[in-house]
């Protein structure tokens, strides 16, 4: 079975009769065996849940009934989704020790009651505190593009898994940027939806002020589908057009030359003359990473004090240093915050979409571990997420769109809109790929992904 | 140790940082404490950085 056909294809596939849900299961197992050894995209396959649920779709198909509409759709989830009899590991080793989840988050119930099928768990940074997927436990996910490249993080599996064609969708967490980071870096939509737009039960907790589950997929209506599904909700077609402009200071300023050609592209294509200037955005962005170390190194420190040795070492001393900050910072960041939040909603009441980077670059090399932002280096662990973590901070939806550059390495734009509005992102994002600026480029894998 | 003052200081000095630490029940290698300390640091300077929008003068307005 070719994985290049979307979900949406195969399921049309699957009610034509040419292919059977256990026969595309059996050859994404396959797949994976052949192809993840190199990526180290899955902790865990889920082999004896899917082949039992493939049967059930075929089974329904027999019997002349509907499996849904994301039948036969083959998906996998970021290792801090709770998955019935497995324990949640949030990419921690000693996690797998922790009891056993006895329900699956509503998310994955909710893609499976509408005929998708559970594939594995992905790799992810520890507890989801980073940008890299690098996990002393579980080891570093690398880029199907060039795998001497990082895939980003923390949904790195997520993103990789989807960008090779081992799965057609996929499910990541995103609090700062951990799934437009690595949608950026592997070449693949993910959409951070608004804040609360999808329930949160079942998905292990980072911050939750900013933490949302979201969809990664190589086809866009894919993404919109599986979306609309978890939301329970169905979006309307937006008509006519677009108030749209760039994002400049904070984003133009700390984006590189692939970066900022991606949005000029971009920019072009729907329009957008007007250069706007959130000029709290650095601070908006600094406000998120102090919320962030000062709850999370709270949300953890019990832990740490019982034994810090059980993790990672780049998470335990970021969790260290998050719990020392006193109250009088987080004070001041939240007021930060609030600021920037103001600031930021009384421009979208003058424009219904902003684009900016996902990513400062394209994909560094894991042996560098390091990329150049406006003229420093910085560590690419903590600052992949410099364009993203403003907007996180909003509650604010956006989605990461691969730009269409075969040959080269992706990178993806960021499309931004108000609480709510995800139609606006999708209709945005399908004007794109209806002009050929948007879409994805298959990774070669040494020709064993395709 | 006034928590709030050493990280008006640009982040806490090892040996501060050291007894905060053990004040909170954490117990890390020297290798962590040193790299805690320059998290500690780049915390610092965040902090330093939103200092912009606690600005009263700061505009609200975007541009």
């Amino acid at each position: 079975m070719n994985l290049q056909l979307s979900a949406i294809a195969t399921g049309a596939a699957l009610r034509a009769g040419t292919v059977k849900a256990r026969g595309l299961v059996e050859d994404a197992f396959a797949r994976i065996k052949a192809v993840d050894p190199a990526l180290n995209s899955f902790t865990r396959i889920f082999t004896v849940r899917a082949l039992a649920k493939a049967e059930a779709v075929d089974r329904a198909l027999a019997a002349g009934e509907d499996p849904g509409p994301l039948a036969g759709a083959l998906f996998a989830v970021k290792d801090l989704f709770d998955v019935e009899g497995f324990a949640t590991t949030a990419g921690n080793l000693y996690r797998e020790g922790a009891p056993k989840a006895t329900q699956d988050a509503i998310v994955i119930a909710r893609l499976e009651a509408a005929g998708a099928i559970l594939i594995g768990a992905t790799n992810m940074d520890e507890f989801a505190y980073g940008f890299s997927t690098e996990n002393a436990h579980f080891g570093t996910t690398r880029n199907p593009h060039d795998l001497e490249r990082l895939a980003g993080g923390s949904s790195g599996g997520s993103a990789a898994s989807v960008a090779a064609g081992l799965v057609h969708l996929s499910l990541g967490s995103d609090t700062n940027g951990s799934i437009r980071v690595p949608a950026s870096l592997c070449g693949i939509y993910g959409l951070r939806p608004t804040h609360g737009a999808l329930p949160e039960e079942g998905v292990f907790p980072f911050i939750e002020r900013m933490d949302v589950a979201g969809p990664f997929a190589r086809s866009l209506d894919d993404l919109q589908l599986a979306f609309e599904i978890m939301a329970g909700v169905q979006r309307r077609p937006v008509a006519g057009p677009l108030r749209t402009a760039r994002l400049a200071g904070w984003f133009r300023d700390n984006a590189g030359p692939d970066a900022r050609e991606a949005v000029d592209l971009t920019c072009d294509a729907l329009g957008a003359a007007t250069d706007l200037d959130l000029t709290l955005a650095g601070a908006g962005r600094s406000a998120a990473f102090l919320i962030t170390a000062y709850e999370g190194g709270r949300r953890h420190l019990a832990e740490m004090r019982r034994d810090a040795s059980a993790f990672d070492p780049a998470t335990r001393v970021r969790f260290a240093a998050g719990a020392l900050l006193p109250d009088d910072i987080y004070a001041d960041a939240e007021a930060a915050a609030a600021r920037f939040i103001a600031q930021f909603e009384a421009a979208m009441m003058d424009y219904d979409l902003l684009i900016a980077p996902s990513t400062p670059t394209i994909a560094p090399r894991i042996a560098d571990g390091a990329i150049e932002v406006n003229g420093q280096i910085v560590s690419a662990r903590a600052n992949l997420g410099i364009c993203t973590q403003p907007i996180s901070i909003t509650g604010a939806p956006a989605l990461s769109l691969p730009i269409r550059r075969p040959g080269r390495l992706p990178i993806g734009v960021q499309l931004i809109v108000a609480r709510g509005r995800e139609d606006v992102l999708f209709a945005a994002a399908k004007r794109l790929e209806d002009m050929g600026i948007a879409g994805c480029d298959w990774p070669e894998l040494d020709g064993k992904a395709a | 140790m006034d928590r709030l003052a050493i990280f008006k200081a640009g982040g806490p000095a090892l040996g501060d940082l050291t007894e905060e630490l053990d004040a909170l029940g954490v117990c890390l290698s020297s290798e962590d404490l040193e790299k805690t300390a320059e998290n500690a640091g780049l915390l610092a300077r965040h902090w330093a950085a939103l200092q912009l929008a606690l600005n009263p003068a700061a505009p609200d307005a975007a541009k």
